[in-house]
């Protein structure tokens, strides 16, 4: 622009001309106006870094709670699932019939040996880590099962009558020799099959299974008579007898055999 | 440049207290979830360690001893190997006694040789096989 005096070329900023010294009025009006730009842009750039900041920092906040609260419902969801007893024996089963349906052919190998080898006590404990009871798999060996199951418990009852184990109950010779006699009892229902009224030409009873049974009715009878000093008469006839009666003779022996064990008890 | 002091934003430190609020939460929880899921876990295997087996013995569960070699066998669980030939001993024991009396010569002689071999495995644990030799009448 010009100086409106002498002609002088000068700048919107100058405010006198630097020729001629007079005041240049357009510089007044155009430095109030950048002032006032100035402080505009100030203000619109503290505005938005203060929106911006606030959204920023609002944001991230509520990502993150999001993200906790997603992790803390999921969290929330497994503790559900596993701290039912029932879901957390479901999946315990699940878990197990996977490694059994995993190890199939290992697992119905070690059953025959056992089998074989009249493994009575092995069989149970194999039988309850695999959970095979209900394992379609191995109907067949449903029987089998039930014999080797009922073996073991009237060994661990007979177990507990000799070493004194009062259970978590308190329990006594009186209550081992009731639960003895109501395994016996049952032989003939569960593991012969009568309950069930198996054929005896059923493939539970067929080949190596019926001669497993066999030896195991066999096994515990003599495990029984030698443990309670029974008779060879009395041995043989328990299968026949009612629950009370072999519960009544069992303990009558117990309290001569293991006396002991029976201190203090009538 | 000016250092104007900025006014808290009251919904950021509303946040905040959320944020510290769920940290808690999910302090709490994931106890309650490891909590669960090593109980499962545990339940899954049925195996047993040297303490519990102490345990069962200290109450003469031999059963329970028994139950226990037989559960850490199928679990691939070795570590309280003495107790397993304690209760590999108690196990012929009570068989030996069986076989002996009912005049199963073979039988029991293959049990005693089983006593015989744990006997000599379970070191300090042999202080049980003679308590469990008297209340078998061995």
């Amino acid at each position: 622009m010009k100086c409106k005096y002498c002609g002088y070329n000068i700048g919107l900023e100058d405010e006198r001309c630097p020729h001629c010294g007079n005041i240049n009025d357009e510089a007044a009006k155009h430095i109030a106006d950048m002032k006032q730009y100035q402080e505009d842009y100030e203000q619109t750039k503290e505005a938005v870094i203060t929106k911006t900041t606030r959204f920023n920092n609002r944001t991230s906040r509520a990502v993150i709670i999001a993200i906790m609260a997603a992790v803390a419902a999921v969290m929330l969801i497994i503790t559900g699932r596993y701290s039912d007893i029932e879901s957390r024996e479901k999946i315990k089963k699940e878990k197990v019939a996977k490694e059994v349906e995993k190890n199939r052919e290992n697992v119905t190998a070690t059953l025959k040996e056992m089998e074989e080898h009249r493994e009575y006590l092995a069989m149970s404990y194999y039988i309850l880590n695999h959970q095979l009871r209900g394992d379609e798999h191995y109907s067949d060996y449903s029987r089998v099962f039930t014999a080797a199951i009922s073996y073991r418990s009237i060994y661990d009852d007979i177990l507990n009558i000799v070493d004194g184990y009062k259970g978590y109950e308190e329990e006594g010779p009186k209550e081992w020799c009731d639960n003895i006699a109501i395994y016996i009892s049952d032989w003939n229902s569960y593991v012969g099959g009568e309950f069930w009224d198996d054929s005896p030409e059923s493939s539970m009873h067929a080949g190596e299974h019926g001669a497993f049974l066999s030896d195991a009715k066999k096994a515990t009878q003599d495990m029984v008579q030698v443990y309670f000093d029974l008779s060879d008469e009395q041995a043989a006839s328990m299968w026949t007898m009612g629950r009370d009666e072999i519960s009544g003779m069992l303990y009558e022996k117990c309290r001569d055999l293991y006396p002991e064990v029976n201190g203090g008890e009538e | 440049m000016k250092n104007k002091k900025k006014k808290p934003d009251p919904v950021v430190m509303l946040l905040d207290f959320v944020i510290v609020v769920m940290i808690f939460v999910l302090i709490a929880v994931g106890f309650r979830l490891y909590f669960y899921v090593h109980l499962t876990t545990r339940s899954m295997k049925f195996s047993q360690d040297a303490s519990r087996m102490s345990f069962d013995l200290s109450r003469d569960d031999y059963a329970a001893l028994i139950e226990g070699k037989y559960m850490n066998t199928f679990n691939g669980n070795n570590d309280a190997k003495s107790y397993h030939v304690l209760a590999d001993y108690v196990e012929a024991l009570s068989q030996y006694k069986i076989f002996s009396k009912k005049g199963y010569d073979e039988k029991a002689l293959e049990q005693k040789t089983k006593m015989d071999r744990s006997r000599k495995e379970m070191g300090d644990l042999s202080v049980f096989a003679d308590k469990a030799d008297v209340m078998f009448g061995n």
